[in-house]
């Protein structure tokens, strides 16, 4: 018989790591943990691998009560007054023909296998989304040469989500923004797929290794209270630690965090005496967002003659506080034409002069940015640059030729005396030119390129004219991590690297299966079950080592469905939103099985979200508190 | 803007739409309002009786005669506006098939079967409850041992020896039905939407204030509304409208809240939703200690079954999963099951009221006449029942 202890506790904030969260605690989590606990609230967060949250069981009128596991498999009892579930980012499209497939992953699969396997995903990937993530991500994938070209397809909004830095960076890199609907995905090897998009002339094939869903395909909502008042909130976050590893997530997370702080402790605050906010803090913080926020309704771009800056963008460059208003010569001076206002600050942060101030009035026009007496061309901006906007300037524009001072970190490196192509903002390339020498090592290599003094304003990028080098042998292109062994898998002998996970070997070697697609590390999503030498297993949590036999229990087939797990379409769901007219999701979710499959709505419940809104149903701000958050097995 | 009406009804599950329907059929203009953002959120309607007595002394004649599958269909179907279909362990075999309407709801006729461990302290109220069963002329199977265990829902034969069955004692019920809870008030809800209209049947209302001119009320967003009221105004009373039929009884009619107070009992259960490996058999709901087990699933079911399996489980207190909870369940399904392992994929708590008495409690709402309706959850088919007598007797 199963023996179960139950230990029972009380906490007023309860910080809880939702399923498919690598990264605990985020910085979301840490920032509005600081924020109550400073204001007097007993803060827990639970989470990470001795410590896994189960879900919560909402109370009447307010809070609920927590549920979790330890390592020992004791279940721990918490009532709480308020309750924060942090989960990733995750995002699928609408469901299109063939969507659930081992050819589209989430962001966070694609990461997974960039930091795990040695992959090549040529001559083409898609993203499905054209936000900050999505162009970053297009622009690690063409750096580190895993593809040669990358594509963003937008589906959802008129214009490009992304910041115009990070667009640049991406354009500049050769990456494509184009807009249409994803109709088909069809596999073609195990190495290529067919994806057909609706575009406004028509019907366009692309041959692609991969399509990675990373959106966003709707109005971000923030964090979510359902039921309203109850003080259990659902809140995306950022994995990132850093916030040049993820600009907008990170600065969206802490001050959101400030802001849901705020509200906690007013809400749960009434019967404690003495709980205070920091009224300045959160002033600021909603300040931040609504800079954040309003940039998205309005996207800065710059506008051209051909390939170079109209009269209007040279204007604006020309009066903006971070370009350089004197150039001399044999004086380095920066230019950071960061015009759009998204509150980075990572170069001001990085600057040891002091010489990047950065001040906006309440439209987010920058009045202050660069002290250029103060700027010293150290470079180090250059380097902290999350996009690689800036940019140093070296000479005076009346000569000839000027220095341009640019970010290289393209592999192979550049050497003295390379020609390169000097590309504009769009990459777009205006004319040839060469490497002068290497201003600064690093992880992130400056390089002084001689320009032509009319393009000192044109020229913002650089492409590597040196010949592609030929190799014969895989092992020159990609670096080996871990030795390759011999495995059967659905009684095939492979040879896949030792010590990887089976999800992704799976994928390197082209036998991933739709149920694969998660890739969640901890089973939670329990789709990728195999058998390892006849003992089920989930191929996220296990290792390839030497000799061992792999099969298949569960064999998902590429789906258009949108709820794979329990096989439901879309034209199912539209006709129950027809028939029942509900109001709410909660009442739609009583009379459909969409998001109560074994993936506990990890694949679904956004789309069918979307899909319910366009019927009429309530769903801002819904959050499913169904119980358990994942399946839980008990032997 | 003033509407008027004959009946306004007040709830959040079924029954005022059950009610709603009934009157309309006799020509009364009905209009509906429900406090939630939607209707059956509360999910206070049960598939079938989960048969939690008090003591064994309890009217079963009556009580039995009300589960039969036969009367669960008499008791849905005159206000249910389409087809209600029957399912029995024979039609598995059957070789003409008729035509039967798929989506419609299904009602299954499942035996139940009664398990307590010989030497517990149970053992003597199952014996008094077959032994009325046999009285009453249901006929009960009194089993022991391998042979109770295996009519077990997801009974496994592994591991037989260890699992202490010999042990189990118990009997075989009647055949009672239960009922898709799900199509069925969703059917009736589209239905009465159409017939009353959109405007007529509301939700997120709440009532501001009641007097002569009529009932105003308030929706989410947008301005007060009035109904004026002509006959009566009816109160469907279930665990989540308690608190405002409390106000009002403690506004219009301070004596009858003894009378409020003493009808119910509340009643927790906890409902867990299991996953099989193997198909479970359909045919019995199984009665062990203080759990109801039986395979879940809606419509028909197919051969062999389903591979879902629901637990209720009767808590004492609001305190939901707590080491009681998971002992029970696992000693069902390690125990009585012999399954090696258990999967939930849900559960959530629910609470029922035990009716003490159902009789409606009436008052005057400031010259209008108002009714609340009790026993308005539970059983689907004792709310379909309840609230007929309740319009009948209006």
């Amino acid at each position: 018989m199963m023996e179960v202890k139950v230990r029972d506790s009380t906490i007023d904030v309860a910080i809880l790591a939702g399923p498919r969260l690598k990264q605990w605690p985020t910085q979301g989590a840490r920032v509005l943990s600081r924020h109550c606990a400073d204001a007097g609230l007993r803060v827990g967060w639970y989470g990470g691998p001795g410590m896994r949250v189960r879900g919560v069981l909402p109370l009447e009128g307010s809070g609920g009560v927590v549920m979790i596991e330890d390592a020992q498999k004791r279940i721990h009892r918490i009532q709480a007054k308020a309750a924060i579930k942090i989960i990733p980012h995750l995002e699928f499209p609408t469901p299109f023909q063939g969507w659930y497939s081992a050819g589209l992953i989430p962001e966070s699969t694609a990461r997974k296998l960039l930091s795990q396997g040695s992959l090549s995903w040529q001559p083409v990937v898609v993203i499905l989304g054209s936000g900050n993530r999505a162009l970053k991500l297009g622009s690690e994938l063409i750096q580190k040469k895993v593809t040669n070209r990358v594509v963003c397809l937008e589906s959802v909004f008129d214009s490009a989500q992304a910041w115009e830095v990070e667009r640049r960076r991406f354009e500049i890199l050769g990456g494509k923004i184009i807009f249409g609907k994803p109709a088909r995905l069809t596999k073609k090897t195990p190495f290529s797929w067919e994806l057909k998009v609706q575009d406004s002339q028509g019907m366009r094939v692309m041959d692609v290794a991969r399509v990675i869903s990373v959106g966003p395909f709707d109005v971000d909502s923030g964090f979510r209270e359902y039921p309203s008042g109850s003080f259990l909130v659902e809140w995306e976050n950022t994995e990132a630690q850093s916030v040049a590893a993820d600009v907008e997530g990170v600065l969206l997370d802490e001050n959101r965090a400030a802001v849901l702080a705020a509200r906690i402790i007013k809400g749960i605050g009434t019967a404690s005496i003495g709980l205070k906010t920091d009224s300045k803090a959160l002033w600021a913080a909603k300040q931040k967002l609504i800079e954040l926020e309003s940039t998205r309704d309005r996207r800065f771009k710059w506008t051209y003659d051909g390939k170079w800056l109209d009269g209007e963008s040279k204007k604006l460059l020309g009066e903006f506080s971070g370009t350089p208003k004197k150039l001399e010569a044999s004086r380095i001076v920066a230019s950071i034409e960061c015009v759009e206002s998204i509150g980075c600050r990572v170069c001001e942060k990085a600057c040891p002069s002091n010489a990047i101030r950065i001040e906006r009035d309440s439209k987010g026009t920058a009045t202050k940015f660069l002290v250029e007496d103060d700027c010293t061309g150290c470079g180090f901006c250059l380097q902290a640059c999350p996009s690689q906007v800036p940019v140093m300037i070296e000479g005076e524009p009346s000569e000839s030729f000027t220095t341009l001072i640019f970010p290289y970190v393209e592999t192979p490196p550049l050497k003295k005396g390379d020609r390169v192509g000097l590309l504009n903002r769009k990459g777009e390339v205006l004319t040839n030119s060469r490497v002068l020498d290497q201003f600064l090592d690093g992880e992130t290599p400056l390089w002084k390129i001689e320009v032509p003094s009319h393009l000192i304003w044109e020229a913002r990028g650089i492409v590597s004219l040196a010949p592609k080098q030929e190799f014969e042998n895989a092992e020159d292109i990609y670096e080996e991590k871990g030795a390759r062994v011999e495995v059967q898998i659905q009684g095939d002998v492979r040879r896949v690297r030792e010590g990887q996970s089976i999800s992704v070997a799976l994928f390197e070697n082209g036998m991933a299966r739709p149920n694969d697609i998660l890739v969640c590390e901890d089973g939670s999503c329990g789709l990728c079950q195999i058998e390892v030498d006849g003992v089920r297993r989930f191929a996220c949590e296990s290792t390839i080592h030497q000799g061992m036999a792999i099969r298949f229990t569960r064999d998902h087939e590429q789906s258009s469905e949108l709820c794979p797990c329990n096989r439901i379409s879309v034209s199912e769901l539209e006709s129950k939103c027809e028939l029942t007219n509900p109001d709410t999701l909660e009442a739609l979710a009583q009379v459909t099985d969409v998001a109560k499959g074994k993936c506990h709505g990890l694949l679904c419940q956004k789309s069918c979200t979307r899909i319910a809104k366009e019927w009429g149903v309530q769903v801002d701000r819904y959050a499913d508190w169904g119980f358990p958050w994942v399946d839980w097995v008990f032997k | 803007m003033k509407k008027t009406v004959d009946y306004l009804l007040v709830g959040t599950g079924v029954a005022p739409l059950l009610a709603a329907q009934r009157l309309s059929n006799r020509g009364e203009k009905v209009a509906v309002l429900n406090p939630d953002p939607d209707f059956f959120l509360e999910n206070s309607e049960l598939p079938l009786d989960l048969l939690s007595f008090e003591s064994t002394n309890a009217d079963l004649s009556k009580r039995f005669s009300n589960n039969l599958p036969e009367q669960v269909y008499r008791d849905l179907i005159p206000e249910f506006p389409g087809a209600i279909e029957m399912w029995k362990e024979e039609d598995e075999s059957r070789e003409d098939k008729h035509y039967r309407v798929e989506s419609a709801p299904w009602i299954r006729f499942r035996h139940r079967l009664w398990v307590v461990p010989e030497r517990g302290t149970g053992v003597d109220r199952i014996e008094n409850l077959y032994l009325r069963a046999l009285d009453l002329g249901w006929k009960p199977k009194w089993l022991e041992g391998v042979s109770l265990a295996k009519r077990f829902p997801g009974f496994s034969s592994r591991n037989l020896e260890a699992r202490g069955l010999e042990g189990y004692v118990g009997f075989l019920g009647p055949r009672f039905g239960d009922i898709d809870v799900a199509r069925y008030r969703t059917g009736l809800l589209e239905f009465v939407r159409e017939r009353l209209g959109r405007e007529n049947i509301l939700t997120s209302a709440h009532i501001l204030d009641i007097d002569r001119k009529g009932a105003r009320f308030q929706l989410a967003s947008g301005l007060p509304e009035t109904f004026e009221v002509g006959r009566a105004i009816l109160y469907f009373w279930t665990p989540k409208m308690e608190r405002s039929l409390r106000q009002n009884i403690e506004k219009y009619q301070p004596r009858a809240i003894g009378e409020f107070t003493a009808a119910v009992k509340k009643q927790h259960w906890e409902e867990w939703d299991l996953l099989s490996r193997d198909p479970v058999n359909p045919y019995v709901v199984a009665h062990m200690e203080s759990m109801r087990v039986w395979a879940h699933g809606e419509g028909m079911p197919p051969v062999g079954g389903w591979s879902r399996i629901k637990v209720m489980r009767r808590e004492a207190s609001a305190a939901m999963l707590g080491e009681g909870g998971f002992q029970d369940v696992s000693k069902v399904i390690f125990q009585a099951l012999g399954w090696e392992r258990f999967t939930v994929r849900g559960m959530s708590p629910r609470l029922f009221y035990r009716w003490n008495t159902t009789h409606p409690i009436e008052y005057d709402s400031d010259g209008v006449r108002t009714l609340v309706i009790s026993a308005c959850d539970g059983p689907l088919h004792w709310i379909a029942e309840q609230v007929r007598h309740a319009i009948d007797g209006v």
